[in-house]
């Protein structure tokens, strides 16, 4: 029971202070930057942005979770939208000056990425009773933040608190600007985190910015970079193999047609396709061979420097390709990147040819996405 | 030639002037996510682009329609997000059906169609009451103004990863929001706006 207790307080706490999703992952500034610039507006932006996350977190959990991603990021402003008006009505007839000053940032919290993140990254992922501790647990912090910077703007910028005036002889209502809200932020930031390094040295308290990729170019071909991977949800089941791991998928079909024995080490991930399942796929297999041009430059480029690469999907009809005719030609397409990435990378370092196979293409296309000199050339 | 001025001013208005993002507060959170991550700069800029210039020219042309300019502000919130739902979900099932889009560039979609930048344009239309050229030069400006706002917090990002003097409890995401602050008191001279100090 304390074991349970105590785990349940270490998620709030983690939720709510050390993975902030204002201050530490940077999640829904917007709303804070520029509407909570008094106590006010910031009661109004807390209580519909928890009621948002809330309310839609739990229903992603509870209905969403068949629904592919792409169509869940549209039902998550729709819901919003039939959230924020009765609350907005509500608001407007209790306090009608209010509801007037927040504008039209109400709306927009709609598609407040605060709400869409949280319900991808966390509600479609975990159970019901994880995602109702996240949710509270996140609005919580949320919530504390708005009111904290609203609070402080409010004080600094306008000299008042719930609209009583403290007779202040200096007012900066420079702070009322999203400029203000950003320093505000960064302060509490700032002291939040030396707090938690006081208690933890070792607690690992950024989340928003992974550093590493901070010094690529922004600048290539277009088709290249929306080849580059983009994973703002964390989709670790739909996320797309990365090439490596594609000519191991590839090459442990044709491992298993080599030493039938060892499948029972390897336990098989993919269930075994029915006898029409089969014959679809030696067609298919048939009519890609029968669509496949004469060998490519890149690919007697392959054959000279003894890459020892799986035979693409069409060559076995024993091992039934499972992948799809685009899937197959994207898959060439990220292989002879690779090759062209190698020899650039062997020409670069004066490499010898055909020194190691496909390790090294890997090791070349990871060379350049994490060890790129800082200035944003690549290699 | 009216027509070019009204759309380039608009433009200019909503990415210089009045920068939705550093002097608005739009899309503040996706700029600096994305400045961490340049190479997703101009797949996702385009689809934003995209997005805001087709999300504001629908919506104002729906605004000609005198009953639905007499809604109030959360009846047109509806129909907004309501036009954004419909595009996205049309251009999705193009990049879809016809491109045969790979899941990384879908998901690019969503994030570029539902965030408060794209959002915040047909309502800046709508309380400045636009015509439908201005309301395409500030779909186009809100574009750029997302593209101008990632390049120089990304030129910060990587200054301040070099920057070996900060303490550590500014490391990280204090320090990017202190930073993004003064970019966005420099954006707020443009405007013409006193700060009262």
């Amino acid at each position: 029971m304390r074991k349970r207790g105590q785990a349940l307080w270490t998620g709030i706490r983690d939720s709510a202070v050390v993975k902030n999703p204002v201050l530490f992952e940077a999640i829904g500034l917007a709303p804070v930057v520029a509407m909570a610039v008094s106590l006010k507006s910031a009661i109004i932006l807390a209580v519909v942005s928890c009621a948002e996350l809330l309310v839609i977190e739990l229903f992603a959990c509870l209905a969403l979770k068949k629904l592919k991603s792409y169509f869940r990021v549209a039902v998550y402003a729709v819901l919003g939208v039939f959230i924020n008006i009765p609350i907005f009505m509500f608001f407007e007839r209790f306090t009608p000056n209010e509801a007037q000053n927040v504008g039209i940032f109400l709306p927009l919290l709609a598609v407040n990425s605060l709400v869409a993140l949280h319900c991808e990254r966390f509600a479609v992922k975990n159970p019901f009773r994880k995602t109702v501790v996240d949710a509270v647990s996140a609005s919580a912090g949320y919530a504390l933040v708005a009111l904290l910077v609203g609070t402080v703007r409010e004080i600094i910028g306008s000299g008042t608190i719930y609209s009583v005036s403290l007779h202040l002889p200096v007012q900066l209502q420079g702070f009322l600007f999203p400029f203000g809200g950003l320093l505000l932020l960064g302060f509490l930031a700032a002291g939040i985190k030396a707090l938690i390094l006081r208690r933890h040295p070792d607690a690992d308290v950024e989340q928003a910015f992974d550093m590493r990729e901070i010094t690529q170019s922004h600048v290539g071909k277009l088709r290249n970079l929306l080849d580059t991977d983009f994973n703002p949800y964390d989709e670790e089941e739909s996320a797309p193999a990365k090439p490596r791991e594609r000519l191991k998928k590839a090459a442990a079909p044709a491992k298993e047609a080599a030493a039938p024995d060892d499948g029972a080490v390897a336990a098989p991930t993919e269930p075994e396709p029915s006898r029409r399942a089969q014959k679809a796929a030696e067609k298919r297999a048939k009519k890609q061979a029968k669509a496949q041009k004469p060998p490519r430059e890149k690919a007697a480029r392959a054959k000279t420097t003894r890459v020892k690469t799986p035979q693409p999907p069409t060559a076995s009809a024993e091992t039934p390709p499972r992948r799809s005719r685009a899937e197959a030609e994207d898959y060439l397409s990220e292989f002879d990147e690779i090759l062209s990435e190698l020899d650039a990378y062997r020409e670069k370092y004066g490499m010898q040819n055909g020194t190691d196979t496909a390790d090294d293409a890997h090791a070349a296309s990871g060379a350049e996405s994490t060890d790129e000199p800082k200035g944003g050339e690549k290699p | 030639m009216s027509i070019l001025g009204s759309l380039f001013s608009a433009a200019l208005y909503a990415c210089l002037f009045q920068n939705l993002i550093f002097s608005g507060g739009y899309g503040a959170d996706e700029a600096i996510r994305m400045a961490a991550k340049p190479k997703q700069l101009f797949p996702l800029s385009i689809f934003i682009v995209y997005f805001s210039t087709l999300g504001s020219l629908v919506c104002v042309l729906l605004e000609q329609a005198a009953a639905v300019r007499a809604l109030n502000v959360f009846w047109h919130a509806l129909i907004f997000v309501g036009v954004l739902t419909g595009i996205y979900l049309v251009t999705l099932l193009v990049v879809l059906l016809v491109f045969r889009a790979k899941p990384r560039t879908v998901r690019r979609l969503g994030v570029a169609a539902f965030n408060t930048l794209v959002l915040a344009v047909p309502f800046i239309n709508y309380r400045a009451a636009f015509g439908v050229f201005e309301a395409i030069g500030a779909g186009v400006g809100a574009g750029i103004a997302f593209v101008i706002a990632v390049l120089l917090i990304n030129f910060g990002l990587r200054a301040l990863d070099r920057n070996d003097e900060i303490p550590k409890a500014f490391k990280g995401t204090p320090a990017v929001f202190i930073y993004v602050s003064i970019l966005a008191l420099a954006f707020t001279g443009l405007t013409g706006t006193g700060l009262g100090v």
